[in-house]
């Protein structure tokens, strides 16, 4: 499969550790691919690299194959884009927004657009100075989405959503994703990634950690388990011991936190049946999960 | 090189602006033109005053609203989000503000052509207040003139406010820049013009600092050719203020 977005070693420096640092990722022609950090680790920064808005100190970032800073009126007949931040320019109602930016777009056929707008239950007809923040919101998402563009840059996309209107945003996401169509899409909501990403890329003060695509977990999968121990002794021990990944340890109410692929459970489970416990539970492995442990490891780090 | 769709959304964002200073500039004119009373101070009240501090004030607000203030906004996000080159959008916004000063000072000169046809302006008692020693009545010629020299003055001065517009990318700075360049041009023409009124060189030194001296009235009544050489200069400013915003503005990196 070929690569929709591929950025080289991208590094933007606003100086006092502001910024993001040496990125190279790629993003592969009809895949969800998720952005996940902490505010101002860099995800909007790396948007508007994409975007053609910044220019990079270092590297490259191509879209298909085009500079995304030199080609980038080209880049954009490719391109739908959600700002993070939305403010609309002067024009009245949001009829007339639409309007124009379907003129700026070239587009003919708004059968589609009427759609969304029904779907998201816009008011089009409101004063844009008037709209609630959830309603900018939506009136970003049509006028990213009308052209059903092949590549989608989507900043914070689910920002003052309500949860109803967010899940039609994720309808939107994977209609288009079954179309063929490439997303790239930053978030804090792991509910939304999760019900849409095929590759989440963690990054924190400006680098990147990790990234994690589905079919890697899907192939091979991990539980949790939290394990309570009767003393420090026979804790301490088995963390020593077990070839699984502890995620966690407390000394204090003797419990362990441990990572078990699933094709090993048994086997695990065999080793810890040598110990005395006083408990055993389960805990969903989720992005989230995931996610906290990396960022909680960094700053340790 | 230019999108009627930006076009139509640059003017629906300023045409109130637009009409309320450009309908101004026409009733002042014309109350000052037509009217004995008035008559005599045309050429000082509205020549030296009213008819270069409204193409002011429209200036300094549009000009910020054409590019700085939509950055700082972050609406211009949605215009480069369409297949829009820089240049592009540039060139569009600067159509739009140099079309609009055009038509601003078109409309005040067809306005003083038909009041002066009407009732011509006696030359000797107008001029006498700003020390010019002419006589005659006030030709067509010379309205076109003087409204051709301080709409180039005007361009100068959009120019350096559209320059500073393309500049930065926050309102506060454009509108800073901006707006001194336009106090110290109003102020600068006001205490001219108080100088040479009551022979106080001093004060008269002003009338230099501003870019409103490119209009030169006197030049104009007594026929001198100054006024060709300074229209000169004033498009010449006019077009590399213009040409310096649009390089900047391309080149930046836009926080959208």
């Amino acid at each position: 499969m070929s690569n929709a977005i591929e950025v080289k070693n991208l590094t933007k420096d606003y100086g006092k550790g502001r910024g993001i640092f040496d990125f190279t990722f790629d993003v592969k022609e009809g895949e969800v691919f998720g952005l996940v950090g902490t505010n101002g680790s860099g995800k909007t920064t790396t948007i508007r690299h994409i975007m053609g808005f910044l220019k990079g100190d270092k590297g490259t970032v191509t879209v298909r194959g085009l500079d995304a800073y030199k080609n980038a009126a080209e880049v954009k007949k490719l391109v739908g884009y959600v700002p993070g931040q939305i403010d609309f320019p002067d024009v009245g109602s949001g009829v007339s927004f639409l309007k124009i930016q379907a003129d700026l777009l070239g587009l003919k056929d708004f059968t589609y657009m009427n759609g969304l707008i029904d779907r998201l239950k816009i008011d089009v007809t409101a004063p844009l100075r008037r709209m609630s923040k959830g309603m900018k919101q939506k009136m970003a998402l049509v006028a990213a989405f009308m052209a059903q563009p092949d590549i989608y840059l989507l900043d914070e996309p689910s920002t003052g959503l309500d949860p109803l209107m967010r899940d039609v945003m994720i309808d939107m996401i994977n209609e288009q994703k079954a179309q063929g169509k490439t997303v790239f899409m930053s978030s804090h909501v792991f509910k939304e990634l999760e019900d849409t990403c095929d590759a989440v890329m963690f990054i924190h003060d400006g680098k990147i950690i990790n990234t994690v695509r589905r079919s890697d977990f899907a192939a091979d999968p991990h539980e949790t388990y939290i394990i309570t121990f009767r003393n420090k002794s026979d804790l301490k021990s088995f963390a020593a011991k077990t070839g699984e990944t502890v995620t966690g340890t407390d000394e204090n109410t003797l419990k362990l936190n441990v990572n078990v692929a699933v094709k090993r459970i048994n086997g695990f489970l065999k080793e810890l049946s040598a110990f005395p416990i006083a408990g055993l539970s389960h805990e969903n492995y989720s992005l989230e999960k995931y996610y906290m442990n990396n960022i909680e490891t960094s700053e340790v780090k | 090189m230019f999108s009627l769709p930006l076009f139509k959304q640059t003017l629906k964002a300023n045409w109130v602006m637009f009409a309320v200073m450009g309908a101004l500039m026409a009733i002042f004119l014309a109350q000052f033109a037509g009217m004995e009373m008035t008559k005599s101070l045309l050429l000082l009240i509205y020549y030296g005053m009213i008819g270069l501090i409204l193409p002011t004030i429209y200036v300094l607000i549009s000009s910020n609203k054409l590019l700085a203030g939509q950055v700082d906004k972050g609406s211009m996000a949605y215009v480069l989000s369409t297949p829009k080159r820089r240049i592009t959008v540039c060139s569009t916004q600067m159509i739009f503000q140099v079309c609009t000063i055009i038509i601003m000072f078109a409309v005040t000169t067809v306005m003083h052509l038909i009041v002066n046809a009407i009732s011509p302006l006696d030359l000797a008692a107008a001029a006498a207040t700003l020390k010019i020693d002419v006589s005659g009545t006030l030709t067509a010629a010379q309205i076109v003139k003087m409204n051709l020299c301080s709409c180039a003055a005007c361009l100068t001065l959009g120019g350096i406010c559209y320059m500073f517009s393309g500049v930065f990318n926050l309102s506060k700075y454009s509108t800073g820049c901006s707006g001194i360049v336009c106090g110290v041009a109003i102020l600068g023409s006001l205490f001219g013009m108080f100088g040479t009124m009551l022979n106080v060189d001093a004060l008269a030194f002003f009338k230099y600092v501003s870019v409103y001296s490119f209009f030169d009235l006197s030049s104009i009544l007594t026929g001198t050719s100054t006024w060709i050489i300074l229209l000169v200069i004033a498009l010449v400013l006019s077009v590399a203020a213009y040409a310096v915003g649009t390089w900047r503005f391309c080149k930046k990196d836009l926080p959208l």
